[in-house]
C-alpha cells in the first residue's frame, strides 16, 4: 500500500499512475482539504487525517511501502508520517527548509551553495530597515510562503517595493494562508529553469529539464510557457549538478522533487524547491511522446519496481523530441465570450493536446498566475526551432486578443 | 569530382534552392550541402514573423517554394486543414513555417541518399577561391570548403531616409518595422508617430501601430502614394499578355512605353473585357480618398487588372535579365511608380483596415514629404513643406530594404554586404562572372543576390524560379564543374 499524501491538483495525476500499475493506494487528506477528499470517488482507500497520534497508528496497521507527498500541500504531513513510522524518506531536519522559501536560502547558506540574497520581514519595519540597506534594484517582493507566483512583484524603486509589500502582508495566499513574513529578494536575471528529479537513497535520477519563457507584464512575471531541453549543454549541465546540491543540501532523498533555478552570469542560483511532482498539470501523454516517461510515471516506477529505476542512474540524459507547456492567458479581464483563436492554436505545428480550458460565460481567472486556470496547450515536436516559432505565433495571438474573446473586447 | 554545396542565407531562398536540389533522383556527385545561417532555416526575415497579423501581399498560388504547378504552399495549408484557395493572402508565419518544415522534409531525403548536411549557425562573410573550388570564411573564424556556392541573401538591411541618419541611436527613433512585437512594446500607447514610408513595410507599421491603440500616425513618402488594392494574385490559366510582342520591345526605343502600355491594355482586356480600365482605378488626387475608392471597386470584384500582375512580373523579369545593369536600374526607376502602386499592391484585408484608422482618425496621409527632423525635449519637430511644424514623441522608419551586395578584390575574394567595392557582374546563368569576363564562377545568386540580374525579386515565385534553374545546372555532372553554362533558360 502506498499513501498519497493531500493528492489534489498534480497528485491526482501521480495517483493515475500508481493506480495504472495496480497498486493499491490510500489518499489521505488533512481537514483542510476536506472537499476534495468528499468528492474523492476514484480510490477505495480514502482517509482524512485529524491528527498525528491517529494517523499514525491507523497507517501502522496497513503497513504502507510508502508515504508520498502528492502535492505542496502535502509535504509537511509526509515527512511527519515518514519519521513517525520509521520509513525511508527525506532527512528530517531540513523538513522546515523544504517548504520555506527563507530558510531554503538559509540551508544552502550552511551547506556552501551558492544562493540569493534574501531578507525575511514580518512587519514594515523590518521591511524598510532591510530595504534601506539594499543597494541593487530590481527587487523581488513575494509571500514566505506561497506557491506559484502568487503574490510575486518585480520593483525597480524603493516606492514600488513598498506598494508591493503593502499589497501582500498580512493578506490572504495562494496556499490558503495569510502572508505573515515577506520576502525580500535579490532579482536574478537570467534564463529560469525547472529540473526534475526523482530521488531513490539519496541518488539523483534527471528526469526532465526546461526552460521557462517568463515575461514581465505590468510588474509581473507571467510564465508563457516551459520548453524541455532534449540535450544539455555545458552550462546546463553545470545548472542540473547545481540543482543536485540543492537536494542534498535540503536533505532530499527519496521520490520527486521540482527545482525552479536561474541560469544568470555568476551561474545558478536556486528559485526554490518543491519536494513533490511538477505542478499545475501533468497529463502524462505529452511527456511520453518527447521523452518516454513522465514525471509522475517515473515516481511510481521508483516505488514499484525500484531496480528497473535504478538503471536509468546509469544512462544519458536525453528526449527524442521537445516538449512544451503553454498557459493560455486572456489579454484583458472580463467575461470569456468565445475561444475562436483556438482554430490557429490546434493548426499550430507541434500541437499535442489541450489539457483544460475556462469556461465560456464565466469570467477568465488568474490573469498572471501559474495555476493554468487560462487554460494549457500542449506542443511536442522534434524540431525545436519549429516548436518555437509555433509559440511565438501563440503569444503574439494572446497579446493581441484573438485567442480569446472578451466581453466589450473589440477586434480592429 | 564530387560536389560540395555551401547555400548562403537561411530565408525562403535558402529552403527553395535546398529544397529543389534535393528534389528528383538523387545527384550521384553530390557530397555535401551545408547551409550557413545563424538562425533557423525557413524563417527568415519575411517569413519568420511571428505576428498573426501579418499577412503576404502576394497570393498562396505564387507564394510557393515552386515556382510552376501546383502550390506547394496550398498543398502544405490544405494537408494541416487550412481552408484557403489560391487567391488567399494567407498569414506570413505560415509561410514561415511552410519553408521551414520543407527544409526539414529535404533534409530528410538528402540523408536518406548519404548525402552529408547540416546547418553551420553563424554569417558567412567572404567566399575566397581555393584551388578548384572555394573557401566560404565565417564571422566565427572557421571556413568550409566548397566547390560550389549558392547566395541566396535576403532583404534584412533597412534603407535610413537622410533625414534620420543624423539621429541613429536616439530612443524615439526606430529604424525597422520589424519584428511588430517590439513596435508595439517600444512605442508608448499615447505617442504621436511620424511614419516615414507609405509602401508595404509602412502599412504594417501604420497596422500595428494604429490597432488596439491610442496611438496617433501620420504616413510620410516623397511619392505620398498608397498601394492599389487587389484581391488576388493568381497565375492567369491561360496567357493574357502578348509575350513575343513584350519581348521584342526596345526598351531604348522612344516608341516603347507607348507599345507595352498597349500590351497591357490590351491583357486587361482580355482578363475582363466587360470592364474599361478607367473603371478599374480610382483617378482620385488625394490618397486617402483614392484608397477609399480602390477599396470599393476590390470589394466589389471590379480589378481584373490584378489578373495579369503574376505574368507581367514574369515578362519584366526575363525581358530585363539580358540588359546591363545600369539600364535596368534606370529603366526600373523611370516606372517605380507604376510598379510599386500596382505590381506590390495590397490585400483588400490590410487596405479595409487601412482605411479603418484612416477614418477613425487614428491615421493620416501627410500632403507632402518632410523638409526638416529636429530632435526637441519631447520627440521630434518637423518642418513640413507648407512651413508648417508639428511635433512627434516617435519616428518610424520603414522606406524598404537595401539590397544585398557582393563586391570583389583583386585577389578574387567575394565580399558579402561590404560597404565599398565594385560589384562583380551576373551572367544570364545567375552565376557570377570570373574577374576577365571570360567565364564563370560556381558562384551563383538567388532571390535578392540577383538583384543585378533580375528586375523584381522580393517576390518568392521569382526566388522559386532561381531555385529550379540553378539546381538544374548544378545536376549537370561535376566533370563539367569548369564549363561556363551560359545557354540556360529559364
Amino acid at each position: 500500500m502506498f499513501v498519497l499524501v493531500n493528492p489534489v491538483s498534480t497528485g491526482r495525476a501521480l495517483g493515475e499512475a500508481f493506480r495504472e500499475e495496480g497498486a493499491d493506494t490510500l489518499h489521505l487528506y488533512d481537514t483542510t482539504l476536506r472537499e476534495a477528499y468528499d468528492s474523492d470517488v476514484i480510490t477505495p482507500h480514502k482517509l482524512l487525517h485529524q491528527d498525528l497520534a491517529t494517523t499514525v497508528e491507523l497507517l501502522r496497521t496497513i503497513e504502507p511501502e510508502a508515504v508520498i507527498a502528492a502535492s505542496e500541500y502535502g509535504v509537511t504531513l509526509a515527512d511527519e508520517l515518514n519519521q513517525a513510522l520509521g520509513l525511508p524518506h527525506h532527512r528530517p531536519e531540513q523538513s522546515a527548509a523544504r517548504r520555506d522559501k527563507h530558510l531554503m536560502v538559509r540551508a544552502l547558506e550552511q551547506a556552501g551553495v551558492p544562493s540569493a540574497r534574501t531578507a525575511a520581514v514580518r512587519s514594515q519595519a523590518e521591511f524598510e530597515k532591510a530595504l534601506a540597506g539594499w543597494d541593487r534594484f530590481p527587487v523581488v517582493v513575494k509571500p514566505r510562503d506561497s506557491a506559484g507566483s502568487d503574490g510575486c512583484t518585480v520593483c525597480y524603486t524603493h516606492q514600488e517595493a513598498r506598494a508591493a509589500y503593502r499589497s501582500i502582508a498580512g493578506r490572504g495566499n495562494l496556499m490558503g494562508l495569510v502572508n505573515e513574513e515577506v520576502l525580500l529578494q535579490e532579482y536574478l536575471r537570467g534564463t529560469q529553469y525547472i529540473v526534475n528529479t526523482v530521488s531513490i537513497g539519496g541518488r539523483h535520477l534527471l528526469s526532465e529539464v526546461y526552460a521557462e519563457r517568463i515575461d514581465v507584464l505590468d510588474g509581473v512575471p507571467v510564465l508563457r510557457h516551459i520548453i524541455s531541453r532534449s540535450h544539455l549543454d555545458h552550462d546546463e549541465a553545470a545548472l542540473v549538478d547545481y540543482v543536485f546540491d540543492c537536494l542534498d543540501a535540503l536533505g532530499i532523498r527519496e521520490g520527486a522533487a521540482h527545482t525552479e533555478v536561474m541560469l544568470t552570469s555568476r551561474g545558478a542560483r536556486l528559485v526554490e524547491v518543491n519536494s513533490r511532482v511538477m505542478g499545475p498539470s501533468l497529463a502524462p501523454d505529452p511527456y511520453h511522446a518527447a521523452f518516454g516517461y513522465s514525471h509522475q510515471h517515473l515516481v511510481a516506477e521508483r516505488f514499484l519496481r525500484p531496480g528497473e529505476f535504478e538503471r536509468r542512474l546509469e544512462l544519458p540524459y536525453a528526449a527524442g523530441r521537445t516538449v512544451a507547456k503553454v498557459f493560455l492567458r486572456s489579454r484583458q479581464p472580463g467575461v470569456l465570450r468565445a475561444m475562436d483563436g483556438l482554430r490557429t492554436l490546434r493548426r499550430l505545428p507541434g500541437f499535442h493536446s489541450i489539457d483544460r480550458l475556462p469556461e465560456i460565460g464565466l469570467p477568465v481567472e488568474d490573469l498572471g498566475l501559474t495555476t493554468g486556470a487560462g487554460g494549457l496547450a500542449y506542443f511536442v515536436h522534434e524540431d525545436v526551432e519549429l516548436l518555437e516559432h509555433s509559440l511565438g505565433v501563440l503569444h503574439e495571438l494572446e497579446d493581441v486578443g484573438e485567442l480569446y474573446r472578451i466581453s466589450g473586447d473589440v477586434r480592429v | 569530382m564530387s560536389k560540395r554545396v555551401v547555400i548562403i542565407g537561411g530565408g525562403a531562398t535558402a529552403a527553395a534552392a535546398y529544397s529543389r536540389l534535393a528534389q528528383g533522383p538523387p545527384a550521384g556527385d553530390l557530397e555535401s550541402v551545408s547551409v550557413v545561417s545563424p538562425k533557423a532555416v525557413g524563417l527568415g526575415q519575411a517569413f519568420g514573423t511571428t505576428d498573426p497579423r501579418l499577412i503576404c501581399n502576394t497570393s498562396a498560388d505564387v507564394t510557393s517554394l515552386s515556382a510552376t504547378g501546383e502550390s506547394g504552399l496550398l498543398r502544405y495549408l490544405a494537408a494541416r486543414g487550412w481552408p484557403v484557395s489560391r487567391a488567399d493572402f494567407v498569414p506570413r508565419y505560415l509561410v514561415g513555417q511552410y519553408c521551414r518544415e520543407s527544409y526539414a522534409a529535404a533534409r530528410t531525403r538528402f540523408e536518406a541518399q548519404g548525402v552529408r548536411t547540416g546547418q553551420v549557425r553563424d554569417w558567412a562573410q567572404a567566399v575566397v577561391p581555393d584551388g578548384d573550388g572555394y573557401q566560404v570564411e565565417l564571422a566565427g573564424g572557421d571556413a568550409l570548403s566548397a566547390t560550389d556556392v549558392l547566395l541566396c541573401l535576403g532583404l534584412d538591411r533597412p534603407v535610413l531616409p537622410e533625414l534620420v541618419s543624423p539621429y541613429l541611436g536616439d530612443g524615439r527613433l526606430l529604424t525597422d518595422a520589424y519584428p511588430t512585437s517590439r513596435l508595439r512594446a517600444s512605442v508608448p500607447d499615447d505617442a504621436k508617430v511620424l511614419l516615414l514610408g507609405t509602401k508595404l513595410s509602412a502599412i504594417d507599421a501604420a497596422l500595428t501601430l494604429c490597432t488596439g491603440s491610442r496611438r496617433q500616425v501620420v504616413m510620410t513618402s516623397p511619392s505620398g502614394e498608397l498601394p492599389a488594392v487587389r484581391t488576388g494574385l493568381v497565375r492567369p490559366a491561360v496567357p493574357l499578355v502578348d509575350r513575343a510582342r513584350w519581348l521584342a520591345v526596345d526598351p531604348r526605343d522612344p516608341g516603347a512605353g507607348g507599345e507595352l502600355t498597349r500590351l497591357l491594355v490590351a491583357a486587361i482586356r482580355r482578363a475582363d473585357p466587360g470592364i474599361p480600365l478607367v473603371a478599374q482605378v480610382s483617378g482620385a488626387a488625394d490618397g486617402q480618398q483614392r484608397l477609399a475608392e480602390e477599396l470599393v471597386l476590390a470589394e466589389a470584384g471590379l480589378v481584373p487588372w490584378q489578373g495579369i500582375v503574376a505574368e507581367v512580373i514574369e515578362l519584366i523579369n526575363e525581358w530585363a535579365a539580358g540588359w546591363p545593369a545600369e539600364e535596368r536600374q534606370s529603366w526600373l526607376g523611370r516606372h517605380r511608380s507604376l510598379m510599386s502602386r500596382y505590381i506590390s499592391a495590397i490585400p483588400v484585408r490590410n487596405a479595409r483596415r487601412l482605411h479603418g484608422h484612416f477614418r477613425g482618425g487614428r491615421l493620416a496621409l501627410a500632403a507632402g514629404y518632410p523638409q526638416g527632423l529636429t530632435p526637441v525635449a519631447d520627440g521630434w519637430r518637423v518642418s513640413w513643406p507648407d512651413g508648417r511644424r508639428e511635433d512627434f514623441t516617435h519616428v518610424v522608419c520603414a522606406v524598404g530594404y537595401a539590397k544585398p551586395r557582393l563586391a570583389r578584390s583583386a585577389s578574387g575574394t567575394v565580399w558579402i554586404n561590404p560597404v565599398l567595392g565594385a560589384e562583380p557582374a551576373v551572367g544570364a546563368d545567375l552565376r557570377l562572372r570570373t574577374p576577365d569576363g571570360s567565364g564563370s564562377e560556381r558562384i551563383w545568386v538567388l532571390g535578392a543576390s540577383a538583384h543585378q540580374r533580375t528586375a523584381i525579386v522580393n517576390y518568392l515565385n521569382t526566388a522559386a524560379r532561381h531555385a529550379a534553374f540553378v539546381a538544374d545546372q548544378l545536376r549537370r555532372p561535376a566533370a563539367r564543374i569548369p564549363v561556363p553554362v551560359t545557354t540556360a533558360t529559364m
